[in-house]
């Protein structure tokens, strides 16, 4: 009964395979600055990535972002998933449809909203000078700040999902259970609630991550064109610099660099499953 | 015993959270009644004029029509392309199955922007950048996943001897989809068509790549729009657009639950 | 020998990835008009089998034949079998008239025929009057009624039955099998009926077919596998049984002289005609249970208990216990403690191997 994926094949062919295939012949020819692109089989744009301790720290500096607005927003999400599991408010449902309903708000949307809100005449801002904290407004656009700080809430509302699917296999009876037997609040977290979240922690986390990295309109438009992450910087060498064969070994080193945290992950999941 | 979150502080820190996480769109919602222009805050008066604004810009207006076709036709196409899929990988054992399935929900492991950039050396040289085809095939990839996953979820929990009932009684197997199949999978078809719909209509990344003088979709119309400008117009749009979500996510609640669809 | 309507040859089934056959070397004629059960635990083989006459399943070897003709590779849709599932499987969004006119839409039957047929079939489980109800508004009992109509509405040549009463109430179950025999009867429909249950096996059918672990262990009417089980499993399976270890001293027409561990010298029907260590089978209530002096007792009274128109014992012999069913009132009440021995008519206890 193959014939019934053959439709979903061609089109996935057409959608995604073949221009995979295209971007990493791309991503072999020699491209200048000047839009000029040289038919050839070579590494030269890898080469130049590599060569550039520029380049590397913007790659490093990507992970970081990944890693830090995927723990940031493993913070700020568990408390709200921890609270979702726990009430027994008539609310709940309303509850949980809002915090996941921003996921069906277009991130623009959303990062337009962080504009008005970390501005420098925006919400924060008019409000911490009102009240006579400041003088000066803050930096909070076009910078880094602004850019985990968006994509934190950004990501929320899937760290949030992944974390309700987690904790199905939560029973609030066993933290009865726990603190019957005499356990403290934290260790009864520690020892029961934490360790019992952890599957949906790693979905979030894997989820979170990959998303973060590969994010460009948020960095685009809170970073100003200040902030440069390997996801703009693809973009840039695209449409400005119109080295295409550059922004395809750029394109290809991201991947590359999820296929490593990828498999990290699987090698943690793993570790985590055999305890 | 749910003592940690009965305490207030603990109520507190969840409220503040929320607060957190809807602040951005709050916050459009508030501007977009703003009198001033500019991003500033607090608002200064209420007013319309925004909306008013929006309602004679031929930008959005146009992009907003392109967005709604290109989603159409993707969810259609997507529909077409995904729910066979789900009907081979969930109703036959065949070799390569597990293979199959992860192929057909890579494309959202790999990042929007390299993906645009692939579409777009591909659909240059055909010249459908720009166009409603383009649009479509462009936001195929990313669509068809959501689809599978939705339409066999329906399939693996719809009763299956009710085909194989149908089956005895004499239905070819095409009759038996037809008839029995799809009329019970419906709910699920129908979230997964506007899972797809949904996707492309908020696209911003791909399209930024495919789009073109006779095309462009509401999301890179925005995007441009807020690059250089940042007038409360923008928040009116949101607003209208939140507003249209609101209406989508009750759709898929009623027809299928929203977190199944979505984890 | 004539040739039988539903012939299964030499069926195997074995399924990817298990080594051992779910259904192994399966061979049964059965007769136009018979009813027929599988009668068996379940994974012992007894639904796949049905799935491969209905042809939902393919063997892996042997040959199916109606009428003669050969019906292994027909595909499931043109078999024109009837088949009722467990758990009924109606279609959710049609109503019960369009359940039942289903087949009949599928043969292409005339618009004005499909209504009449859909009708009498309604009429013939007794649900005419609810033809336009939803599926979700029927109870069980209903469900299945119309389960049965849908299969019985296209003349199918075989009603095939899967364990259509285990999901309905215990008093429910007992008026569907009988209702399912007297329409089986009215309309002379061979049918096979898939059950675990040997009470539905004994009340309904003509011949049983027991099986364990994809083999069949036995087939006959009811009487035979009641009264003359082949073998333990069958004895086990069908019914109460009291199985004693015993050897046979001496064996001629059909009765043996065993020596039955407990009990001493007895007598039991002997089909084996041969000596050596037996099995020798008798069922609670054919046991005779009587008082009897602490010198000559083949045990004593354990437990006692009253049911109405038994009394249930349970008698400790050596280290065994024996389940005695006597019919209450006749001699009185044994108390817990007293001594007893057990008795038979040599008819009543049969020699196993």
């Amino acid at each position: 009964m193959l014939g019934l994926t053959v439709p979903g094949l061609l089109g996935l062919a057409v959608s995604f395979l073949l221009p995979l295939l295209w971007l990493f012949r791309m991503s072999l020819n020699r491209g200048d600055s000047s839009g000029l692109i040289v038919e050839a089989i070579s590494l030269d744009s890898y080469g130049q990535f590599l060569g550039d301790p520029y380049y590397w720290k913007m790659a490093w500096e990507t992970t970081q972002l990944g890693v830090g607005v995927t723990v940031m927003t493993v913070l700020v999400s568990y408390p709200i998933a921890l609270f979702l599991v726990r009430t027994e408010s008539r609310f709940k449902g309303v509850l949980v449809a809002l915090a996941i309903a921003p996921l069906l708000t277009s991130s623009v949307v959303r990062t337009y909203g962080w504009l008005v809100l970390l501005g420098n005449q925006g919400v924060v801002n008019s409000s911490l000078h009102s009240w006579g904290l400041i003088d000066e407004p803050l930096a909070l656009i076009n910078n880094k700040l602004g850019v985990y700080i968006a994509l934190v809430e950004i990501m929320m509302p899937y760290m949030i999902l992944a974390l309700l699917a987690g904790f199905g296999r939560f029973n609030p009876e066993l933290e009865h259970a726990a603190a019957s037997l005499g356990a403290n609040r934290w260790r009864t977290f520690w020892r029961v609630v934490w360790p019992l979240s952890m599957p949906g922690v790693l979905t979030g986390a894997l989820l979170v991550f990959v998303l973060t990295i590969s994010s460009f309109i948020t960095p685009r438009l809170v970073g100003g064109g200040k902030v440069f992450y390997l996801a703009t910087e693809i973009y840039d060498q695209a449409t400005a610099t119109l080295n295409w064969p550059f922004a395809a070994a750029i394109s290809f080193i991201l991947l590359g660099l999820f296929a490593t945290v990828i498999v990290l992950y699987q090698r943690a999941i793993r570790r985590i499953e055999a305890q | 015993m749910t003592h940690k979150f009965k305490g207030w502080p603990n109520r507190l820190v969840v409220a503040v959270l929320y607060l957190f996480l809807l602040a951005p769109i709050l916050v459009v919602a508030v501007i977009s009644f703003d009198t001033q222009s500019t991003m500033a805050f607090p608002p200064q008066g209420f007013s319309l004029q925004w909306y008013e604004r929006l309602a004679q810009n031929e930008e959005f207006i146009t992009g907003f029509k392109v967005s709604g076709i290109v989603g159409g036709g993707v969810a259609l196409l997507a529909l077409a392309l995904g729910v066979p899929v789900a009907v081979a990988l969930t109703r036959y054992e065949f070799r390569f199955r597990e293979l199959l399935s992860g192929f057909f929900l890579s494309p959202l492991m790999v990042p929007g922007i390299v993906l645009g950039l692939a579409l777009l050396l591909v659909l240059a040289p055909v010249g459908i950048t720009g166009t409603y085809g383009g649009l479509i095939v462009a936001h195929l990839a990313i669509t068809v996943p959501y689809v599978i996953r939705t339409a066999s979820m329906s399939l693996m929990t719809m009763n299956r001897s009710c085909e194989e009932a149908a089956r005895t009684l004499g239905a070819s197997a095409w009759t038996t989809f037809r008839r029995v199949t799809l009329p019970l999978i419906a709910p699920g078809v129908l979230a997964g068509g506007v899972i797809a719909f949904l996707i492309s209509f908020d696209e911003a990344v791909i399209s930024l790549f495919v789009v073109g003088p006779q095309a462009t979709t509401l999301p890179v119309e925005i995007f441009h729009y807020v690059e250089t400008r940042t007038d409360p117009q923008i928040a009116a749009l949101s607003v209208v657009l939140i507003a249209i979500s609101i209406v989508f996510v009750v759709i898929i609640e009623r027809a299928a639950g929203l977190r199944k669809v979505l984890r | 020998m004539a040739m039988s309507f539903l012939r299964l040859e030499h069926i195997v089934k074995t399924y990817p990835g298990t080594d051992r056959p779910s259904v192994a070397d399966f061979t049964l004629d059965v007769e136009r008009g018979e009813f027929i059960s599988l009668l068996g635990p379940s994974g012992c083989g007894k639904t796949t089998t049905l799935r491969m006459i209905a042809g939902l399943i393919e063997p892996t070897a042997g040959h199916i034949c109606l009428d003669g003709k050969e019906l292994t590779r027909t595909p499931v849709h043109q078999r024109g079998m009837g088949l009722v599932f467990q758990n009924y499987a109606l279609f959710p969004h049609l109503d019960v008239a369009q359940n039942v006119a289903f087949g009949l839409e599928m043969r292409r039957v005339p618009k004005a025929d499909v209504k009449r047929r859909v009708a009498e079939a309604l009429e013939l489980v007794q649900l005419g009057h609810l033809s336009g109800r939803r599926i979700k508004q029927l109870s069980g009992g209903q469900q299945q009624r119309v389960a049965l109509a849908r299969a019985l509405v296209v003349e199918p040549s075989v009603l095939l039955l899967d364990e259509p009463l285990s999901n309905l109430d215990a008093k429910l179950r007992d008026t569907m099998r009988d209702e399912i025999r007297s329409i089986q009867q009215k309309l002379g429909i061979t049918t096979v009926f898939v059950t675990h249950d040997q009470d539905e096996a004994l009340a309904t059918s003509d011949r049983i077919v027991v099986m364990s672990e994809g083999n069949i262990e036995q087939v006959g009417t009811p009487e035979q596998i009641y009264e003359h089980p082949s073998n333990q499993f069958v004895a086990n399976f069908i019914g109460r049984v009291n199985l004693f270890d015993a050897e046979v001293r001496h064996t001629a027409n059909g009765v043996a002289a065993v020596d039955v561990a407990g009990l001493g010298q007895m007598q039991a029907a002997d089909d084996l005609g041969r000596p050596g260590q037996v099995t020798v089978l008798v069922r609670p209530h054919r046991l005779r249970i009587n008082e009897a002096g602490r010198d000559d007792a083949h045990g004593t009274v354990e437990s006692v208990v009253y049911v109405g128109d038994s009394i249930e014992y349970s008698v400790r012999v050596g280290t065994k216990a024996v389940a005695v069913q006597s019919v209450a009132g006749r001699h009185g009440r044994l108390e817990r403690g007293t001594p007893v021995r057990l008795s038979w008519e040599t008819s009543d206890a049969l020699v196993l191997k």
